[in-house]
């Protein structure tokens, strides 16, 4: 319990720091700043897990776990993946195409809208626009006059996740 | 709590290959809530092979096998399902990411270089919408009367939700 109560109370306290920078400064590199923060959560997790009492000292023997070096890494993994979780809402929130088209329905006319109609207000190319330019800034892809190539990263990259979509047999998807 | 992780990690060694076998033999209609149903079957697999096999588990050194039973099992279904969130992650990536199938529409031509219009030519910008509007129907946040589509009591409280967020974080418009 030692380990997960300390990766909870980490947690907590990250996002309480992300929620106050990501909402009184304009951050730009957002995935970058985020994962800082959630690597200087490791000193934190450090510090809480040698404050906390031993499990035997206050829980019944049913949930208590002796104090050793895998309970201190399972309360790692589980600081960890509970940051991913999050930045998988916090992304979507940020850039899932459903989400803003979900947003511009929720503020258009009550009796709908169709694609046409959404395209007023979502602008699908800026949508595209916008997601190569974050592939060039990423090194995936670069630019070639009007056009954008494939980078080497961007070639590994763009085999790979053809290769995992015929292996899980999912189409062309995207 | 060895024995839990040990055991959730044996869960998750099997769901990969299930996974992969499922999609290739049945190719599911509702891909993800296949994967849902068969996380939940092996977090019910592990609860019975925690209640069979002895606190060592045949391999566990003698002082790491202390741990009360009911943090041990609940820690092994915790670290199951992160593990599943974290797959999931990687999942949507594979099957939905917009910017992955731009890649791989790029890579696909002969000099390996489109301009935005190439792409949008080779995949419609209305499909990508589509799709995703078709996913927000069946989860029922919408509803389709004719061409258009409508939003749904559950699709306004989710819009709101993520509206307040961009909000807050100052994150723009977006998608």
């Amino acid at each position: 319990m030692r380990g997960l109560l300390a990766a909870a109370l980490t947690f907590l306290v990250f996002l309480g720091i992300q929620l106050a920078v990501f909402h009184f400064v304009a951050v730009r590199r957002k995935l970058y700043v985020m994962l800082w923060l959630w690597l200087g959560g490791y000193l934190a997790y450090a510090t809480v897990f040698r404050l906390l009492p031993g499990d035997e000292a206050w829980l019944a023997p049913l949930l208590s776990a002796p104090t050793h070096a895998v309970i201190w890494v399972n309360g790692a993994v589980v600081y960890w993946f509970l940051f991913a979780g999050y930045y998988q809402l916090f992304n979507m929130a940020d850039n899932s195409v459903g989400v803003r088209s979900l947003i511009e329905l929720s503020r258009g006319p009550s009796r709908g809208m169709t694609l046409e109609d959404l395209k007023q207000h979502y602008s699908f190319d800026l949508m595209l626009g916008r997601r190569m330019e974050r592939l060039v800034t990423a090194g995936y892809l670069e630019r070639d006059g009007a056009r954008y190539r494939c980078t080497g990263k961007g070639l590994v990259a763009a085999r790979l996740l053809g290769r995992l979509k015929r292996l899980l047999n999912l189409g062309p998807g995207g | 709590m060895l024995k839990g992780l040990l055991l959730a990690a044996g869960a998750f060694c099997a769901f990969v290959p299930l996974h992969v076998t499922v999609f290739h033999l049945v190719a599911p209609q509702r891909r993800f809530g296949a994967m849902v149903r068969l996380h939940a079957a092996l977090a019910l697999a592990l609860t019975a092979a925690y209640v069979a096999t002895p606190p060592d588990v045949w391999v566990l050194p003698a002082g790491w096998a202390g741990a009360g039973w009911l943090i041990d099992v609940a820690n092994g279904l915790l670290v199951h399902s992160l593990l599943f969130v974290g797959y999931s992650m990687f999942y949507f990536l594979v099957d939905r990411g917009f910017s992955a199938r731009i890649l791989i529409e790029i890579e696909r031509v002969p000099d390996r270089a489109l301009s935005p219009e190439g792409v949008a030519r080779m995949y419609s910008l209305d499909q990508v919408v589509e799709r995703r509007l078709d996913e927000m129907l069946d989860l029922g946040s919408l509803i389709k009367e004719g061409d258009r589509y409508r939003i749904t009591p559950r699709g306004r409280r989710e819009a709101r939700l993520f509206a307040s967020m961009k909000s807050f974080f100052r994150m723009g418009p977006g998608g």
